[in-house]
């Protein structure tokens, strides 16, 4: 789809990836609203904040009501503790998944309707290599996003009918503040939001956005003893 | 075989596997070091009470469980028990495509 011309959601848009994705779609001729819990966390000219909580239902509801003509819808907002499943705070374990699965359902509900009013319409969820291969030092968030490589999975079958394409991409890490104690090799966000949003305008239903995802998809064929080489 | 491939009509049930199987491996990697082997069993439609309304092909539960605790007592670290969770997961690396290739 041309994403000249359309408007467009990002939630979690005012650092990290989300602030990318938000001026790079203004560049490309988008109208953009930027969903933040904030509104005057927002720093980029030209775009329309939004009070979004992804979290409260009456907060995405309120967003739908001051919105309207939304055709493009990406789902960047999320949350990573750090949190093990085994050893963690399970209010921690709940956050996540509250945040990353059902925040991102809740959000795609309340706007499929906005979505089927266009003849084309686009939903891309961020998700992650980590919806398919775990690290127990991240087990929650981990498995918040591989429940959320099966809503993406799910809903693109249910929202195709109404015209609506749903896409995710997968990335590894990316330099944002989400794991600016990680010490690794990141790619900058900005690179990522344009290969996302060419991705868009390619109607690529799965966008595999660097190298370590690239590497991960491939060794998921071979199940436990590719992915977990490390295992007796 | 759910945790791989959604079928909307039960789209919170494979979610729910989905984020079982990722569970699974970091389980597995955190409690290696006591010992204790964390295991996954993939399987297709069973002759059970859970899918009694649906009119598919669907395996013994006696035969999946004679594989799994085969499995157990191999120190299998996951189990592949019938064709259709077998196909899901050879297709898993083709991505979208591979998976639904009904998608256009």
């Amino acid at each position: 789809m041309d994403i000249t011309g359309k408007t467009a959601l990002v939630t979690g848009a005012n650092r990290g990836l989300g602030r990318q994705l938000v001026a790079q779609l203004c560049d490309r001729g988008a109208k953009v609203y930027a969903g933040v819990r904030n509104p005057q966390s927002v720093d980029l000219e030209g775009v329309t904040p939004i009070a979004l909580d992804i979290t409260d239902p009456t907060s995405v509801a309120t967003a739908v009501d001051a919105t309207g003509d939304v055709s493009i819808l990406i789902n960047n907002a999320g949350i990573s503790t750090g949190t093990s499943l085994l050893t963690g705070d399970l209010a921690n374990i709940r956050l996540e998944f509250d945040t990353n699965f059902f925040g991102t359902l809740s959000v795609i509900r309340a706007f499929a309707p906005q979505l089927g009013a266009h003849e084309g319409s686009a939903v891309l969820n961020i998700l992650s290599g980590l919806s398919w291969i775990s690290f127990p030092q991240a087990g929650a968030y981990c498995a918040s996003k591989s429940a959320s490589w099966s809503l993406t999975n799910a809903l693109r079958q249910e929202l195709a009918p109404q015209g609506t394409r749903v896409s995710a991409l997968h990335v590894g890490y990316m330099d944002t503040d989400m794991v600016r104690r990680i010490e690794a090799p990141k790619a900058d966000p900005a690179d990522i939001a344009r290969i996302a949003l060419d991705g868009i305008e390619a109607d690529t239903y799965e966008i595999i956005a660097d190298e370590p995802a690239r590497a991960v998809l491939a060794r998921l064929s071979g199940g436990v003893a590719a992915l977990y080489p490390q295992l007796p | 075989m759910l945790s791989w491939l959604s079928i909307p009509r039960s789209g919170a049930y494979c979610a729910a596997k989905s984020a079982e199987w990722s569970l699974t491996n970091a389980l597995r990697l955190e409690l290696g070091p006591q010992g204790t082997r964390v295991t996954a069993l993939h399987v297709g439609y069973m002759d059970t009470d859970m899918i009694r309304h649906f009119d598919i092909p669907k395996s013994d539960p006696a035969a999946i469980a004679k594989l799994a605790i085969d499995g157990i007592a191999a120190g299998d670290a996951e189990i592949i028990a019938d064709e259709t969770s077998r196909r899901v997961l050879a297709g898993l690396s083709a991505g979208v495509a591979g998976l639904y290739p009904q998608a256009a």
